[in-house]
């Protein structure tokens, strides 16, 4: 795999709007070097998928500015951008008659990677090992189950060896192995390559298992931002997500939340033991 | 061949005995002679070269005499006779739709008549849409004879018209249905012609001016103009379709009557309801009958007419479809001035029948001494050489 | 590379080629097709006479030679590039639409030219200074054209929606077809024929001229379709894979909707509305070639071609003597052949 320079990626005051609606007001991410992984949480409704998209340039964000090594987003060409920047959405490839394998020559001819025919089957090889898809390379999507097919989006993000990695919900369809085993892979690759990632999540275990930072978004607001264990509070987990939680440390350093009970509306704080 | 013939037999059966030598020789020279003659009487007469103009406007140019033709409809073959009556269809190599789809009876005289006729092949059936533009060429004729407007290709079937041509078939448009009051004799005049039988023609076309002329005289003395339906195929379709704007149509204007469709219809034939037909309430009825004998014996609605059927059948089939309430009321009715006339006088050149019917219906009185009835039988045995089978023309019965 | 990547690689590389194989096939099935079409009809010109009239046609007669370069070879001709069309726009819509049953004539061009058509047959307009014989297909494309312009516009407006497309064309087949009704209402018994003969379809009005606008419209937009065949390729992974790679879907659609719409306009406006080719020509194609559009977009226009010369040879060869409308045969034809490729449950290719 390659080696980047140093990537970096910020966000600021970055609004958005789907016509007259505004869902997303002056969000400002911490600014995140290669090599670091942001969770976005948030209920639903929140905007983290708003946000995915103004990230992933589907959509204009109508004010601030998203910069990648410095270059105004705007200001980069399409097709740079989306060879640099890969989105897997949170819907896998659609069940058809189409192969992975298909798919992924198509992605890598649609984006014109500058990669010879031989480099590009080295890597589509080692995108498919590395999850666990060889033996189904060749199986028509529509036999796959929906965890694999995720697998398969995942891939297709892969296959252009991005700087930044968005993920919206990677691990929704997935079992309890290749969630894990998912988050192991992208982590060790950034940690590798040095590129950026930025996942949004649901799952809040995962989300400080694998993520360096945390972007907690609420009605299109940025509530905190910053390292888990500042992020993640009683107090905002039950704000936010209207839950009874206790924040402990785990043996090896790690934030554990233990999500004890839904909080009724009108509660705020947790009951004083 | 048939002189030849008969002199050799001659010969064989002359004298016996020396004198034949001196007498056989020069009787030789006579039979070699009379050879010579016949053959030269059976050689093929010189081509010639015509050019004509069509009733479509066209100017072709065909070369006489035409050995090989087509025509697009069976329903001609009653005017080739009136040309050709030793043999109609000589040289006919194809038609479109056969003879008994408009006069069964006539065909079958024919059939018998001429054995040979049976053989005719079709190269279509009812519609210009079926006719295939390859059996047409096979069938290597000099001249296509197709109507402007009748049931085959029509003038503008482009295509058609340029294959044939370009495989040398020359394309002629003749007219009895479109304009019948002014194309029905130069399309006469026209067939004569192509097909070397202009006397004929012209014998038959003068007949056709002096009966015309007659009924013109005796429409000066006629003083009502009487309003007037036509209806087409009655008790066939829904009521009502009318004729205007072509077919039997202007023969009601010409004969100083006024038809009631021709405010109205946009075209040939349109669709009138009974509702206009009562409100108009016509002076006179007339309907284009297009029901078969068989039909009629079955019981069946549309009025009938032509081969097979008795003058009172035809009468009482015309009572029973008048019979309907709806008609019972209109004045044309009641008054006994409703008449039915064969339908496929719409599309021939002996509509003459037609227009004599008209004049005698719409004008009673001064028409009185006009028989239709006997012009159609001297048509048919003194023009057209077949026997006249069944009824042609009706009305309703006397009460 | 690992033996189980060399495997991987193999395969698809096996995959492709067997593709290659199919689409040479189907370009061969073409050919005898072709064949069969020519040497079919009611004059007695077999295969023989076919192959030596075609290399040397100074060997027939005069009239053979009308018959089989004027008459058979322009409607054998026809039936290919129709067919093509039909096939490439059919193709096309059903990717862009992600509808198996749609057609090109979903979006309404052919009642569209139905409509056309019924006017040209019952108000017979004289539009100078057009010769008389080109007035109905110039009025079916006029109309044909038109609707494609309504839906393109609606497409651009509606933010190129699937469903927004879908639902218009159908509205706008329902317009046509109240519209043409009322033209039959006040049309009378010839008129109503002609046009029902006309909307079942039929090649033998087609001549030299129609053959080559039909090819001439075909070679010039193929080159397109084939421009986009990775689009069309990921758009099957599913609209929001492709957007998040940033293909332009709203452009992608409008592009191929403009495509299908003249193609199908084309098309029919000389032919009348032949059905089922855009519809089964496509699947068939998709049954044996996969969703690449590497392949399947030259396979379906293959396939639409090799179903409407089938249909052209049956509708001529069935019964002796007699030819059957071509649109009957497009139905009888294209449709148990589809349930016979389905119901063998062979592997997705």
């Amino acid at each position: 795999m390659t080696r980047f320079g140093s990537p970096c990626l910020e966000v600021r005051g970055v609004s958005a709007a789907y016509g007259r609606r505004q869902v997303l007001f002056d969000i400002d991410l911490p600014r995140l070097e290669g090599g670091s992984v942001l969770g976005l949480l948030g209920p639903n409704a929140s905007g983290k998928s708003t946000l995915m998209r103004c990230l992933s340039r589907e959509m204009a964000a109508a004010g601030g500015s998203i910069l990648l090594d410095g270059h105004e987003q705007r200001g980069i060409a399409h097709r740079q951008w989306h060879s640099r920047v890969a989105s897997v959405p949170q819907s896998p490839p659609a069940p058809s008659a189409l192969r992975p394998v298909e798919l992924m020559w198509s992605t890598a001819r649609a984006l014109a990677l500058p990669l010879s025919d031989a480099q590009l089957r080295e890597r589509i090889d080692a995108t498919f090992a590395a999850l666990g898809l060889r033996e189904l390379a060749l199986a028509p999507l529509q036999t796959l189950s929906g965890g694999k097919r995720q697998l398969v989006g995942l891939a297709l993000g892969l296959i252009r060896d991005p700087q930044l990695l968005l993920l919206d919900e990677p691990t929704s369809a997935l079992d309890l192995h290749w969630r894990l085993a998912v988050l192991e892979l992208v982590r060790k690759r950034v940690a590798e390559a040095g590129g950026i990632v930025v996942a949004a999540l649901h799952d809040l275990d995962l989300a400080v298992r694998y993520c360096d930072l945390i972007a907690l978004i609420e009605q299109g607001r940025l509530v905190g931002a910053g390292p888990p264990q500042e992020v993640l509070t009683p107090q905002v987990l039950a704000r936010v997500y209207r839950v009874e939680a206790e924040i402990r440390s785990t043996p090896d350093g790690r934030l554990g939340i233990d999500v004890l009970r839904p909080l009724s509306d009108g509660a705020g704080l947790p009951h004083t033991r | 061949m048939v002189a030849g013939r008969s002199i050799r037999n001659q010969v064989h059966a002359g004298p016996q005995g020396s004198g034949v030598s001196l007498l056989g020789r020069l009787l030789r020279r006579g039979v070699w002679s009379g050879l010579l003659a016949a053959c030269l009487a059976a050689l093929p007469v010189k081509a010639e070269t015509i050019r004509v103009t069509d009733l479509a406007g066209r100017e072709v140019v065909l070369t006489k005499p035409v050995d090989r033709f087509i025509v697009s409809e069976g329903r001609y073959i009653p005017l080739l006779a009136l040309l050709r009556p030793d043999n109609p269809v000589e040289g006919l190599v194809g038609m479109m739709s056969p003879l008994s789809w408009t006069e069964p009876a006539v065909e079958a005289q024919l059939f018998e008549r001429f054995p040979d006729a049976r053989e005719i092949p079709l190269f279509g059936h009812r519609t210009a849409d079926s006719v295939s533009v390859e059996e047409i060429i096979l069938l290597a004729p000099q001249v296509a004879i197709f109507g402007l407007s009748d049931h085959g290709p029509g003038a503008k079937a482009a295509e058609l018209i340029r294959l044939l041509e370009a495989s040398g078939t020359a394309v002629v448009f003749i007219d009895f249905r479109l304009d019948p009051l002014n194309n029905t004799l130069p399309s006469l005049e026209l067939l004569g012609r192509i097909l070397g039988a202009e006397q004929r023609a012209a014998a038959y076309a003068d007949f056709y001016r002096e009966r015309l002329a007659d009924i013109d005289r005796r429409l000066a003395d006629a003083t009502e103009e009487p309003t007037v339906f036509l209806q087409a195929h009655p008790g066939r379709f829904e009521c009502c379709w009318g004729m205007a704007d072509g077919m039997l149509g202007p023969f009601i204007g010409r004969l100083g009557g006024r038809n009631i469709a021709d405010a109205v219809a946009p075209g040939p034939t349109a669709q009138h309801t009974a509702e206009f037909l009562l409100t108009e309430n016509p002076d006179v009825w007339i309907g284009s009958a297009s029901g078969t004998a068989e039909e009629y014996r079955e019981g069946a609605p549309p009025v009938a007419l032509g081969a097979g059927l008795a003058p009172a059948e035809a009468a009482e089939s015309l009572r029973r479809y008048l019979s309907a309430p709806e008609f019972q009321v209109l004045d044309a009715v009641r008054s006994g001035r409703a008449h039915s006339i064969w339908h496929n006088f719409y599309n021939s050149p002996f509509n003459i029948v037609a227009v004599e019917a008209f004049a005698k219906w719409l004008h009673p009185e001064a028409f009185a001494d006009l028989d239709p009835q006997d012009t159609l039988e001297r048509i048919y045995t003194e023009f057209i050489g077949f026997e006249l089978e069944g009824t042609y023309l009706g009305s309703l019965p006397r009460e | 590379m690992s033996d189980a990547d060399g495997a991987l690689h193999a395969g698809y590389e096996s995959l492709n080629r067997r593709r290659t194989a199919l689409l040479a096939l189907l370009a061969l099935g073409i050919l005898i097709s072709l064949l069969l079409d020519l040497q079919a009809g009611p004059a007695d010109l077999g295969l023989l006479d076919v192959l030596r009239g075609l290399l040397d046609p100074e060997h027939l007669d005069l009239r053979r030679q009308i018959i089989l370069w004027q008459v058979r070879l322009p409607d054998a001709l026809i039936a290919l590039a129709v067919g093509a069309a039909l096939g490439l726009a059919g193709v096309e819509t059903q990717t862009i639409l992600d509808n198996p049953l749609a057609s090109p004539f979903t979006l309404g061009v052919s009642s569209a030219a139905v409509l056309g058509a019924s006017v040209a047959i019952v108000l017979a307009p004289v539009l100078t200074p057009l010769p008389e014989a080109f007035t109905l297909p110039v009025l079916a494309l006029a109309f044909a054209l038109g609707s494609g312009v309504v839906i393109l516009l609606v497409v651009r407006a509606g933010g190129a929606a699937r469903e927004t497309v879908v639902l218009f064309g159908i509205a706008l087949v329902f317009l046509c077809n109240a519209l043409t009704a009322a033209l039959h209402y006040v049309a009378d018994a010839d008129s109503i024929q002609q046009i029902v003969f006309w909307t079942i379809g039929n090649l033998t009005r087609a001549g030299w001229t129609e053959v080559w606008i039909v090819s001439a419209c075909l070679l010039l937009l193929l080159p397109f379709s084939l421009r986009d065949v990775w689009l069309l390729t990921l758009l099957r992974g599913g609209e929001a894979q492709a957007r998040s790679l940033g293909v332009d879907v709203a452009a992608l659609r409008t592009k191929v909707v403009l495509r299908s719409c003249l193609l199908a306009a084309f098309a029919v406006c000389f032919v009348g509305t032949i059905g089922f080719i855009g519809l089964v020509g496509p699947h068939i194609a998709r049954l044996m070639l996969g969703e690449d559009h590497r392949f399947l977009v030259p396979g379906a226009a293959l396939c639409g071609a090799l179903l409407l010369s089938l249909a052209s040879f049956l509708s001529k060869a069935l019964l002796p003597g007699v030819i059957i409308p071509v649109g009957i045969l497009t139905a009888v034809v294209g449709v148990p052949v589809m349930l016979g490729l389905l119901f063998q449950r062979r592997r997705i290719p």
